[in-house]
């Protein structure tokens, strides 16, 4: 990975969420012509590989500009800080020191893991595009 | 060929009276300053389409102040649903 | 009648249709954030098919310029007001219609 990649990288990653997008939206558009209702709302909080704040504000826009996912907001307290006992996600996220948090709202993931799936799969090519050095840099 | 024009004034027409709808229903106030979103929305979209059907000049400017200042609509309506709190 | 022009057509009709979609949403999802995320499709990429669409019927070099900037400024900023109006709604109590998991509940 290198600046030479980089455009490819850049480039190819809009054409895969644009892709993303229509499927998306096809799942929607299902749901709305046909009678009743078959969503699974749900929100999670994921805990972000995202540096700073440019990082972030793309992710949460484009997890908002998705259809059927939303973001509600972020956060840098960590899971547990304000949390009931017995509530659900102490395992799923450890948080390190400076670890940011989203809250993401999804509407066609059957559980809060299919939905963290989708979002750490969006986040992984995001970061693999926009980074000059790559993703796991 | 402005007849394709035309066709999408008319379903945008009708997204506006169904996001006008949802203003009058909405159960919650979230819903109605999510309704009044979407309807500043549709009226950008209006604009940028009439002009091109009178052929305007002044078309992209009017679309360009509405894209600077249109997120200020959506944050105050989230300022008014939290009561003026953060 | 050129190309551009029958492109330009199709990509306003396609911007409306996506209008067409969020105001289904809107009358049709149960519940506020649902609502939310549909007006968060239509807002960023509804109004840039339909400018961009309405350019290439009559495209000018000045109006181009002023299209590229409505497409940086309205992707970044209508994401933004719909993160903050989800964001109000929770914060002010707003319920979901049958959550399966809430992770965000007491906290």
């Amino acid at each position: 990975m290198s600046w030479i990649t980089w455009p490819f990288r850049f480039i190819g990653f809009w054409a895969w969420f644009a892709l993303e997008m229509v499927r998306a939206n096809v799942t929607v558009l299902r749901d709305n012509l046909t009678p009743g209702q078959d969503s699974t709302p749900g929100i999670i909080r994921y805990s972000t590989r995202c540096r700073g704040d440019a990082e972030l504000t793309l992710l949460a826009s484009l997890i908002t500009l998705t259809p059927g996912t939303l973001t509600l907001g972020t956060t840098t307290q960590a899971p547990g800080a304000a949390r009931v006992p017995g509530g659900r996600g102490e395992d799923a996220d450890a948080g390190a020191p400076d670890a940011r948090y989203l809250f993401v709202h999804g509407m066609y993931q059957a559980d809060a893991e299919e939905l963290r799936d989708l979002v750490h799969d969006l986040e992984s090519r995001m970061l693999a595009a926009v980074r000059r050095q790559g993703g796991d840099a | 060929m402005m007849i394709g024009i035309d066709i999408a004034i008319g379903i945008v027409v009708v997204a506006w009276l169904a996001s006008a709808y949802r203003i009058l229903k909405g159960p919650t106030e979230a819903d109605r300053a999510i309704a009044g979103d979407l309807l500043l929305f549709g009226m950008v979209a209006l604009v940028a389409l009439f002009g091109v059907r009178i052929a305007s000049a002044a078309t992209f400017d009017i679309v360009l102040v509405a894209a600077f200042v249109g997120f200020l609509g959506a944050l105050s309506l989230a300022r008014v649903l939290m009561r003026g709190k953060r | 009648m050129n190309a551009l022009a029958v492109i330009g057509t199709v990509l306003a009709i396609v911007g409306a249709l996506i209008f067409a979609t969020a105001a289904l949403g809107v009358v049709r999802f149960p519940d506020a954030y649902s609502r939310i995320s549909a007006v968060g499709t239509a807002g960023g990429l509804g109004v840039v098919f339909v400018v961009v669409g309405a350019l290439l019927t009559q495209p000018t070099v000045a109006d181009t310029v002023k299209v590229a900037l409505i497409i940086v400024l309205q992707l970044a900023t209508s994401a933004v007001g719909s993160i903050a109006l989800a964001r109000s709604a929770y914060l002010t109590g707003t319920r979901m219609h049958e959550p399966r998991y809430d992770e965000l509940d007491a906290e």
